[in-house]
């Protein structure tokens, strides 16, 4: 007896394939090739920051690269982690229930982590 | 949640050491896996020394002589005894492969036999293979036309004859798919390494006409993309085959279709 | 050949499950992609960690008293080495996976090529990064 459920009710049935796992393997091909050299470029910038006071942090990040680079990382980040989580959530989260609500909490987790950090640099760049 | 840590009635506790047979200069240690479906008790590991001298040198050949020699209840698949069967497949010394061709030459020290891993346990060595043969059954493993059959065979040019060399001569033994930890957390909805491979053997079939459909059929969340590309298909399988390539050409095949639609 | 008499099924329910993580040989490409995974999630809590940086940065001095611990400090310091190692690690072994997606490099060889050329270049890459940083940064 087999628990595996095949979603085949007989031949000639339509069966339900969600077709939703190559959208999102197209997303995360899409997201990592924008990533990596804005990676690269955020790295250097936040790695900038270690050991700098609050005026050169912010003179640092307040130019126009810098927080333009940031802000197209993080936007991009946000999507790559979102779809990753969500992959992480439906391996091992089987409750229904459960991994409904931990995907909403991914969702708005990831947005929130992107607005803040949109904000922060679009203050900090802000003509004074 | 997922089980990372086995259920405690599932959990082996230290067995029996069995005697070492007389008389014998050169021994070999086997730590075996044992489950008694006749008793309500946990698993256990059973310790054998195993005569050399004694018996042919696959891991087989050891197993059947400690069933023959020490004993009789050591339970466990075989046939062919020459790899082409696919029933000893279990896990030895860590890695899942066929116990006929895998040499007691090949691992130091005491080789440990478990049965093929995250599976419901028949007893000893045996698995339950149910949910696997489901799997393949689900891909609809048969030539699907629709031009009616020709007065002989369906005609095949060497070119896609080749296309079918290293996805044809799988032989089921569930090494990969009990390998792929991704099929140890959801074997209930992925269809795993095996049952992928043999879709894309059918896909990749230029006499059958049911490409669209059976690509279609597999491009879902859970029976297609529970595999992250672990490779521990790849690494397991006995005869050298790569599930881990058929399903990277799957998952473009599944792609491709989506997108172009 | 379905168990649909009572004996069998609960003989069938009563079934152990066989061992895995703890029996199963770590194999590199194995631990590489748990690896892939583990970096993922900790880079998830490091933008978090880092979002509250610059938040604090963007208000002021006082709001940025509160938070440049987590990039200033020595726990601080060694969080963002650790993040940028995890980011070039993450990286190469998306670099990896979209190889592998083409099909290329999934042979016995070619695998743990690449494995072993994403962990060694993540460790250079981070390396590389520091040095740069404090030369030119």
């Amino acid at each position: 007896m087999s628990r595996f459920e095949s979603g085949r009710s007989g031949k000639g049935d339509a069966f339900v394939s969600d077709r939703s796992g190559s959208l999102h393997a197209l997303a995360m091909r899409h997201s990592a090739r924008a990533l990596a050299p804005l990676a690269v470029l955020s790295i250097w910038y936040l790695v900038g920051l270690v050991g700098k006071p609050y005026e050169a942090a912010r003179a640092e990040i307040g130019k126009p690269l810098p927080a333009i680079a940031l802000i197209a990382f993080i936007v991009v980040v946000a999507y790559h982690a979102r779809l990753g989580v969500e992959n992480i959530i439906e391996d091992y989260v089987h409750d229904e229930a459960l991994k409904a609500k931990a995907l909403i909490v991914n969702k708005w987790l990831v947005i929130a982590i992107a607005a803040i950090w949109t904000l922060a640099i679009m203050i900090i760049a802000a003509p004074r | 949640m997922v089980e990372f840590v086995l259920p405690k009635s599932s959990r082996p506790v230290e067995g029996k050491v069995w005697p070492r047979p007389d008389g014998a200069s050169r021994l070999k240690e086997f730590r075996i896996y044992r489950f008694d479906p006749d008793e309500a008790s946990n698993p256990r590991v059973d310790t054998y020394y195993v005569d050399l001298d004694d018996c042919g040198p696959m891991v087989l050949d050891a197993i059947i002589w400690i069933k023959n020699k020490i004993d009789p209840t050591l339970t466990f698949r075989r046939s062919c005894r020459e790899g082409i069967c696919g029933s000893c497949a279990m896990n030895i010394d860590g890695l899942n492969t066929l116990a006929c061709t895998k040499g007691m030459d090949e691992i130091e020290g005491a080789i440990k036999l478990y049965p093929l891993p995250h599976m419901p346990v028949v007893k000893d060595l045996v698995p339950d293979l149910s949910d696997f043969y489901a799997q393949h059954a689900a891909i609809e493993p048969w030539l699907q036309t629709v031009t009616p059959e020709p007065e002989k065979e369906w005609l095949q040019a060497p070119d896609d004859r080749r296309k079918l060399d290293g996805l044809y001569e799988c032989i089921l033994c569930a090494c990969c798919s009990t390998s792929c930890p991704s099929y140890w957390w959801n074997s209930d909805r992925f269809l795993g390494p095996a049952a992928l491979l043999q879709a894309y053997r059918w896909v990749v079939d230029s006499r059958d006409e049911s490409t669209a459909e059976r690509v279609a059929y597999v491009d879902d969340a859970f029976r297609l993309y529970r595999c992250h590309t672990i490779l521990n298909c790849s690494n397991a399988c006995p005869k050298s085959l790569l599930p881990g390539t058929a399903i990277a050409e799957l998952k473009n095949l599944a792609i491709a279709q989506t997108t172009g639609e | 050949m379905a168990d649909a008499d009572p004996v069998s099924e609960s003989l069938a329910a009563a079934r152990p499950l066989s061992p895995h993580l703890t029996i199963y040989k770590p194999i590199l490409t194995m631990a590489m992609s748990i690896a892939h995974r583990i970096t993922g999630a900790s880079l998830y809590v490091g933008v978090l960690l880092l979002a509250l940086y610059l938040f604090g940065l963007a208000l002021g001095p006082s709001a940025f008293d509160a938070v440049s611990w987590i990039v200033n400090s020595l726990v601080g310091r060694v969080f963002v080495l650790l993040f940028s190692w995890a980011l070039f690690h993450h990286l190469l072994g998306g670099v990896r996976h979209a190889i592998w997606d083409r099909g290329l490099y999934l042979d016995r060889d070619g695998r743990e090529l690449l494995t072993k050329a994403s962990l060694g270049g993540g460790v250079a890459l981070t390396a590389l990064l520091w040095i740069a940083s404090s030369l030119f940064g």
